[in-house]
This record gives C-alpha cells, structure tokens and sequence, in this order.
C-alpha cells in the first residue's frame, strides 16, 4: 500500500518534467523563426544596488536592495529580437504598428520624434535588434510567439531580467564595475559612438567597434551564455515603472497595477545610454507607447508549468 | 522663519471660517453607518516639494504627484468608533482577534491578552472613541459590511482621498495653516485641530521626539469629533488614531494613477498605506502629506481607520 503511494508520488513528478531536458545553460529553439532561447537557472539574487549612493549613476529606485527569488528556471532570448524576427511577426500577424520613431537628431543635437521613420527604418539590416517598438508591439510578438508554439512566450519580469543580466556576478555590470572594462561585453556609449555622435554625457573609456546599433551576437556572452543584456538596444520588461522598490513582490513576478499603468520599464541600456546608466541594476521608465530607435525587447517563456499563484 | 505669502493666509482664513460653520452633513444611510461628508471634486499636489521642511527620507513623499478629481467623493466625517464596530462584530459574530502592539513600559510591544475590545489603555475603551487594534483586513471587512447593510459602496479611502481631505482644501501639511514642527517653529495651533503628541502626552508616553507646544487635554485617544473640524467637515483627520488606507505602499510616487483610484497591485500586496498619525507620532508624521505604511495583519493601539464611499 504503502509503495503503491510513494510510485504513484513519483510518478506524478516524472509526470511536471518537461519532456525535453531543460538544464540551465541549455539553448532551444521551438520552430525555425523562433529566436534562440537559453535556460535560465532558478535562484535568489540582490535587485538593485545596494548602498546606491557609492554606485555613480545609482538613482534613488534602485536602492532599497530587495533579495529576490527566482523559484523556477526559465527560458529567455540568447540575444535581442531582430529586425528580421520582427518582420517575420508583421507579416504573418497582421500587426499593424503605427508609424513614428524617437530618433536622436545630429542637426538638432536632441532626440525627437521622426514620424516618417519605423521599425523598418533605423535597424540597417535583419540581424539588427527590432527597435521602434512600443510595449504592446513587444507584447503583440510575444503572444504571436505564444500562439504558434503553443508555449507561454511572454516578456520577461524586471526580475527575471534583472538576475538573468547579472549571472550570478553582484558588480555594477556583468564583467565588473568599470565601465571601460566592457568594450568585448557589450554595445555601449563608448569612444567609437561618440565620435559620431556627441550626445551630451561622457562615454566609456574603450573601443567596442560600433558606433551605432550593433547586429546582434557580436560581443561575448554572459555567464547564462546571454548576449547584448547590457547594452545595443534597451529592451522592454513586463513591469510598471516605479520610483522605488519598496513593497515589489520577493519573487519572478512582474510588478503590475490593477487598472494599468503609463510607463513601464526598460532595462540595460542602449548604444547611446550614459555609461552611469549602462548597468546590471540600473532602471529607466518609459511611457508604453514610446517608440525609440534604441529600444527594444528580448522575449521570455515558462519551461516549467507555474504555480497558479505565480501567474 | 518663513512666513506664509499674505495671499494664502487670506486663503487660511477663508477655510477657517468655512470651518466654523456647521458643515452639513448627509443622512446616514443605514442606522448602523456613520456620518459622512461629502468631498467635492478638485485638482491638488499630493506629497511634498523636495525643500519641503518635515520631509521623512524613504517615505515617497517628495517628489509630489498632481491629481485631479473628477468626481466628488463620500468620506466619515470621523474616525470609525469603537461603538460602531462593536456593532458590526456583534452583527457579524466577528471574533475579536487576540493580539496587539500596545504602548506598555515606555515602548509597544505585541500583547498576545490585547485585542479591540480591550488595547490596554488605562480606562476601558468608550463607545465614542475610534476603535483601534484592527488590522488592514478586519476595516476592509467593516466597510464591505456597511455597503452590504446599505446598498452604497463603502470602502476604504484611496491614499489620495485621504490626502486631499486632510489638506481641507489649503495646500498645507496642516489643514490649520501651522507648516512646521521643528523646535524653533513650534506646533502652538495644532490642540485646537487634533489629538497630537502635546504636553498632555508627554508624561505618559515620553517618546524620544520633539511635541506640539499645546495642550489638547488627551493622553492617549480622544473621543472622536472633540476637535475643530476642516473644510469638508472632517474631523480627527490629523491625529487621534492613525488610519489605514486602500493602497499598497511603495516609497515614491513615480508611476502612480493621476486621479483619485487606489495604487493596488495585480497579485496583491504586504504593505497597505497608514495615514494621518496618532497621538503618539511626532509632529512630522501627523501631517497631511506624511506617508507611513504596516503590514496588512497588523494591529496597534493607535490604529484605526474612516471610510468612504462613491457619491
């Protein structure tokens, strides 16, 4: 009787297995035009930097440090969604995004709206990140994602970005604390951008070869084997946008609000970010319908059925 | 000392005579519900300015929030009695739950023996001061008792709500007009509004904070409605028991609604928004725009709560 219990106990966990092995650090793909996705393992980690006030650039929401739980591994894009990934979404869905582009004007020396620019438009080839993309285009692709696979495709938490950025390292960026030192790691606001463009904020201290939107997969992997997280374009998380982390939930939710929220959150920075902001832990808030020519997304999905709760 | 412009004094004054008026007051809507006062619509600055003098850091207060209200809104014109709950308990065949921190041998401590019924002051509770030691969740039950008794819907105020009555319509931390607490400005007006940390609490409770320079002849908790009301006809909004609000707490307004809707998260929260100050809190957290937040399940001797409803 007794046994009879404990075979059916197991076999109702071999049962929650995924059928395919899903270790962290194994990559995946779930049809031909889907992006590379890597596992990502479970664990808990420091959110935002604690005793901001040492960390130049720190802001004030991401210094009440919150030790965070991610329980469950899970899946997230090796790199940033492509232009040629997103195409492949609008001609197959339908979504019709609407025209217009936040760009950086070198004859006005500001950013400004370019309505006559989208996301065709800045990405200069297909294995470029997809920018020009609203929270709802990223989510759009994600849900179209979801339908052709019938697996739960969506944009990853803040959290979940956030530990997956950081691969186990607690400096201010994945490689160390020193913004100079990232050149091989990732597509920032270095010497070659800023002697194409002045932009107004110092930038880092070393040659990263691009002065621009980089294609994406040029520089070297995290310790998760995930590329451009710091870096490229600024990529859409699931989250509103907050001031403060006091009262966020302690696990791999998302932070949302009944009733919605305007401005939800951008992680990582892009080509152009300040290096202060080009960290693992920095923070920056978007209105959701903004469309950046430096913005843009990398997509999550579930490899292990969720609790309810954690929907 | 800063002194107020001769504009908003006018502007004071104006608000104190409105406030000598009897306000009129709605009829109940069931014998069981209390008085409420009706809350017209309007536009104010919730919180601080950041050079505002008071400020508590990591309280979210400053930078401050511009809302505006289109509807106007129902509010209890006092601080919901002990009276009145021991008719909801009795109602309802609510138990009593036992536990409370309490102010006992100059610090609170958790009283397993505390509850309600008795929070260990040094007279029984009266029938006509604000029930105290009810958590969060023991006030939102009371409010959707009211509604199922009436028909109308009671709730919990909004944190804004809450504000903007206790602002009574002048943009002061104190509806009075006194702006400051710190030693050289001393509270002198606050005893004639509210049941603050005066000289009458200084020898029971001996707190390590700085006190109103007045004598509002309560130790401890004072019979509601004892007090000057403001504008709208409220009373016991500063001081007396702290109350608790509809919202979860974050530490900064970055990213809250812009009207008068509760900030509640999807998935819920921990830390709900407390309000108002007791007759134990220092000056600086018994003021309009002062922010403090507990746990859903707490429960303590100087906390209570109003309600409101729609109009």
């Amino acid at each position: 009787m007794r046994s009879a219990a404990a075979t059916l106990a197991l076999a109702s966990i071999v049962a929650a297995v995924p059928s395919w092995s899903a270790e962290p650090g194994s990559a995946f793909r779930d049809c031909e035009d889907c992006p590379d996705m890597v596992v990502v393992p479970a664990g808990a980690f420091v959110m935002g930097t604690p005793g901001a006030a040492a960390a130049r650039g720190a802001a004030d929401a991401e210094a009440g440090a919150t030790v965070v739980t991610i329980a469950q591994q899970f899946a997230l894009g090796r790199r940033e969604v492509t232009r040629g990934e997103y195409a492949r979404f609008i001609a197959d869905s339908g979504h019709e995004p609407q025209a217009g582009c936040r760009v950086w004007d070198a004859e006005l020396a500001r950013f400004s709206d370019d309505n006559r620019r989208g996301w065709q438009d800045i990405a200069p080839a297909d294995d470029f990140p997809a920018t020009c993309v609203s929270f709802a285009d990223a989510v759009a692709y994600a849900q179209w994602l979801a339908a052709k696979t019938g697996e739960h495709y969506r944009l990853p938490s803040e959290a979940e970005w956030e530990f997956a950025a950081r691969a186990g390292s607690r400096s201010l960026r994945p490689w160390g604390d020193d913004a100079a030192d990232g050149c091989d790691a990732a597509n920032t606001y270095d010497l070659v951008a800023a002697a194409r463009f002045r932009l107004g904020w110092p930038e880092a201290g070393c040659r990263d070869g691009h002065g621009d939107l980089a294609p994406v997969g040029q520089f070297a992997a995290n310790a998760f084997g995930l590329q451009d997280m710091i870096g490229n374009a600024r990529e859409w998380v699931q989250d509103c946008a907050t001031g403060s982390y006091v009262g966020r939930p302690r696990d791999a939710r998302a932070w949302e609000w009944i009733g919605g929220c305007g401005d939800r959150v951008q992680r990582g920075g892009s080509w152009l970010t300040p290096p202060d902001e080009s960290r693992s832990a920095s923070r920056h808030g978007a209105p959701a319908g903004e469309r950046a020519g430096d913005a843009g997304f990398r997509v999550a999905r579930d490899v292990e059925a969720r609790s309810r709760a954690e929907r | 000392m800063r002194r107020p412009p001769f504009a908003i004094l006018l502007w004071a004054a104006a608000f104190h005579a409105l406030a000598q008026q009897a306000p009129a007051s709605e009829p109940r809507d069931c014998p069981e519900c209390p008085e409420l006062s009706l809350v017209p619509p309007g536009q104010f600055q919730m919180g601080s300015a950041p050079d505002a003098p008071e400020l508590e850091p990591g309280r979210g207060e400053s930078p401050p929030a511009r809302l505006s209200f289109a509807r106007p809104f129902m509010i209890s014109s006092r601080e919901i009695t002990h009276g009145e709950y021991r008719r909801f308990a009795e109602a309802t065949g609510t138990k009593a739950a036992p536990g409370c921190r309490v102010w006992s041998g100059g610090q609170w401590i958790q009283d397993a023996e505390r509850s309600w019924r008795d929070p260990g002051f040094a007279a029984a509770p009266r029938d006509d001061e604000p029930v105290v030691c009810v958590s969060w969740d023991d006030a939102r039950a009371y409010a959707e008792w009211l509604a199922a008794e009436s028909g109308k819907r009671y709730r919990l105020p909004s944190e804004a709500e809450w504000e903007y009555v206790a602002r009574g319509g002048t943009s002061f931390p104190r509806y009075w007009g006194e702006n400051d607490s710190r030693e050289d400005l001393a509270l002198a007006l606050a005893c004639e509004y509210a049941n603050v940390y005066d000289s009458s609490a200084v020898d029971a409770l001996r707190l390590p904070a700085p006190n109103a320079r007045c004598s509002d002849r309560a130790t401890m908790l004072a019979p509601v409605g004892q007090y000057k009301p403001n504008a709208f006809g409220v009373y016991d909004i500063i001081g007396n028991a702290r109350e608790w609000v509809m919202d979860c707490f974050t530490a900064s307004y970055a990213g809250r609604p812009a009207d008068a809707r509760a900030w509640i998260w999807q998935g819920g929260c921990e830390l709900k928004g407390v309000r108002g100050g007791s007759f134990a809190s220092r000056p600086r957290d018994a003021r309009a725009p002062a922010r403090g937040a507990e746990h859903s399940g707490h429960r303590q001797s100087d906390l209570g709560f109003r309600v409101a409803r729609d109009y």
